[in-house]
């Protein structure tokens, strides 16, 4: 993908900036990310206690809590995703930016009784009103189900950015870049715990601003800061003008109902489920009570606006500078718009030293969103790993905190582990619908679990079974027998066909099925969820 | 008076999940208008395609227009909420 990212001329080939520039490019980004690794790992807790550990011992105040939200919140995948969508497929590009602001809504809603419950995990949630192994088991395989195609993508991503910065490019360059960055987030996560997430956090939300800020006013000054001559020049670009700010480009090669159902179906799994992926969810137990979790959520839906509608202007600029056909040439995601943008702004081939600047910030905003986002997913996964199955299942909650701290690094290792080794493997392959796969099982198992479980009295735990179980193989079942998996040229595997659903996105049938299976399950079963009993109010 | 929906001496967990009015019409205000926001997208194209300024079409107003909803409705949320739990703590106190 990134190869060709800053050639003016657009044939594959290497990064064709001259050696000053890309050893200044290189010093750079060197500079900046080793001393913000280093200070997620100072950051870390100086004792082995698992409120630290987990929560940075609750006390983030809520406009603080505001920029670890939004990093939480902004992964690579989404910034550079919404900069190419709005790029290649306009209006509905603008749609999807909607949907990733009005998730934050769900979010707000849930946020107050969520923090309510005082839990370190998903499973410590759902574990205060239905406790038992069954159900932490249950939201432990939701929770790595959800996490580790997200961990797939962000790293594959990161392989491929940094051995584009490096000079390099092929798929070892790319392998060996994914092991070694996946390998730096994880020790940083397992030393530094929240805290260092925390650090890293609020440092990659002001970089991100900075840098949205940054390209959005080179580029408005490139078209003299005129919006109607942007969008005119985007729709030129993208080859379709008469369509680009209409809805419907995205889903276009569909037939026209299956296009309708596919968009809807995209926008509720992007409304309904980024809010509740697991790393998301739980950053709420930063928040010192209910209210600040809310003021939090309130401030992070007006930081993610912003950088929404910059990265909006960014795509119709992308557009409008390099052309939709080059950015799907290089890569069919369109998540390259973001670099092309930038080299184009910068100068293309014939790119200054002084230019060069932008290049910087832009890759290593991008870099450290991954490296971010990475981190926090790790340590959310961990943490269900750690906390639900180790302490709660196989130890029965006996455990002192020295240990359950130690258990959590070593599953952040762990998880770490597994996640690079998958993502060396999959190297090559069109992961794009990893991160839809993800969305597909946060919004179809995890939001109406939540639902039911923090506003329905009546919910019992085999009602949260079916539905989490029942969510997770209806979303994954249906996800493998949808044309993304196979059947299409643009599928992970092209040869094969076991196409039986029709449509790309799995949301208008799993999320109304897990509804359904957890108000049957709750109706017919015997049990009652426990009263609350009273010791379990944490402050 | 607020007092008779207070259960005193008892935690907020113990009476179950307390009906949220805010979050109530927070809820519905904001789904409401997506729903909408969304069948016009689907149905109505040549409705959200007509320019309104320049290459600014309804399309994006409506786009901006939701947005702005959504960060005004949360904020009056959270005012909201936080009274209502001003509210029934003086009563949750023994």
């Amino acid at each position: 993908m990134l190869p060709q990212v800053l050639l003016a001329a657009g044939y594959p080939g290497t990064l064709d900036l001259d050696t000053d520039t890309r050893s200044w490019v290189l010093v750079g980004f060197l500079a900046f990310i080793v001393p913000i690794l280093l200070i997620c790992v100072l950051n870390g807790p100086e004792r082995d206690r698992v409120d630290d550990f987990y929560t940075a011992g609750r006390r983030l105040r809520p406009v603080q809590g505001a920029l670890v939200l939004t990093g939480v919140y902004l992964s690579a995948a989404t910034v550079l995703g919404t900069t190419g969508t709005v790029a290649v497929f306009g209006f509905d590009g603008l749609f999807i930016a909607l949907c990733t602001v009005l998730s934050l809504g769900v979010l707000l809603l849930l946020s107050g009784p969520l923090r309510e419950r005082g839990a370190y995990t998903l499973g410590d949630t759902f574990a205060l009103r239905t406790p038992g192994p069954a159900v932490r088991i249950a939201v432990a395989v939701v929770t790595l189900s959800a996490c580790v195609p997200y961990l797939i993508v962000q790293l594959s991503g990161a392989g491929k950015t940094t051995a584009m910065l490096l000079g390099l490019s092929g798929p070892g360059a790319e392998q060996t870049a994914i092991v070694m960055i996946g390998t730096i987030v994880v020790c940083a996560t397992a030393f530094g715990g929240m805290r260092g997430m925390i650090a890293i956090q609020v440092l990659k939300t002001v970089l991100l601003l900075a840098m949205a800020v940054a390209v959005a006013v080179v580029l408005l000054h490139r078209f003299h800061w005129s919006p109607d001559s942007l969008i005119e020049a985007a729709g030129r670009g993208s080859g379709r003008p008469e369509g680009y700010m209409r809805p419907g480009l995205r889903f276009a090669a569909s037939s026209p109902v299956e296009g309708t159902l596919d968009f809807i179906g995209l926008m509720i799994t992007v409304v309904l489920g980024v809010a509740c992926l697991p790393h998301v969810a739980t950053q709420l137990n930063t928040a010192p009570d209910a209210a600040a979790a809310r003021r939090t959520v309130r401030h992070t839906i007006a930081i993610v606006g912003a950088i929404c509608l910059l990265t909006t202007v960014l795509g119709f600029g992308a557009a409008a500078l390099i052309g939709a056909p080059k950015i799907l040439a290089a890569d069919p995601g369109a998540t390259s718009s973001l670099l092309m943008l930038t080299g184009d702004l910068a100068g293309g081939s014939s790119a200054q030293t002084g230019e060069a600047w932008l290049v910087v910030l832009v890759s290593c905003a991008v870099f450290l969103t991954t490296l971010a986002v990475v981190a926090s997913v790790t340590l959310a996964a961990a943490g269900s790993v750690a906390h639900d199955l180790v302490t709660n299942v196989v130890r029965r909650g006996r455990t002192t905190e020295g240990r359950e701290v130690a258990a959590a690094r070593v599953a952040s290792a762990l998880v770490g582990v597994l996640s690079i080794c998958l993502a060396v493997w999959v190297q090559g392959w069109n992961m794009g619908f990893l991160s839809t796969v993800s969305l597909a099982v946060a919004s179809s198992c995890l939001l109406p679990a939540l639902v039911y479980s923090l506003f329905w009295r009546g919910f019992t735990r085999r009602g949260l079974l079916w539905t989490l179980y029942g969510g997770l193989g209806c979303a994954i079942g249906l996800q493998v027998l949808s044309p993304v998996f196979s059947g299409s040229p643009m599928a992970l595997f092209p040869e094969w066909d076991i196409t039986w659903f029709p449509l790309q996105t799995v949301a208008l049938v799993s999320l109304p099925v897990a509804f359904l299976l957890g108000w049957l399950g709750s109706v017919t079963g015997q049990q009652r969820a426990a009263a609350l009993p009273k010791q379990h109010v944490r402050a | 008076m607020a007092h008779q929906h207070a259960h005193p001496h008892t935690s907020p967990f113990h009476q179950g999940p307390r009906p949220h009015r805010p979050g109530r019409s927070f809820a519905l205000v904001n789904g409401l208008t997506f729903a909408v926001h969304l069948l016009l997208a689907c149905v109505a194209e040549d409705l959200l395609a007509t320019r309104v300024a320049g290459q600014i079409n309804l399309g994006v107003v409506a786009i901006l227009a939701q947005g702005s909803l959504m960060l005004w409705s949360a904020a009056r949320y959270d005012r909201a909420a936080a009274h209502e739990e001003a509210a029934y703590e003086p009563e949750g106190e023994h």
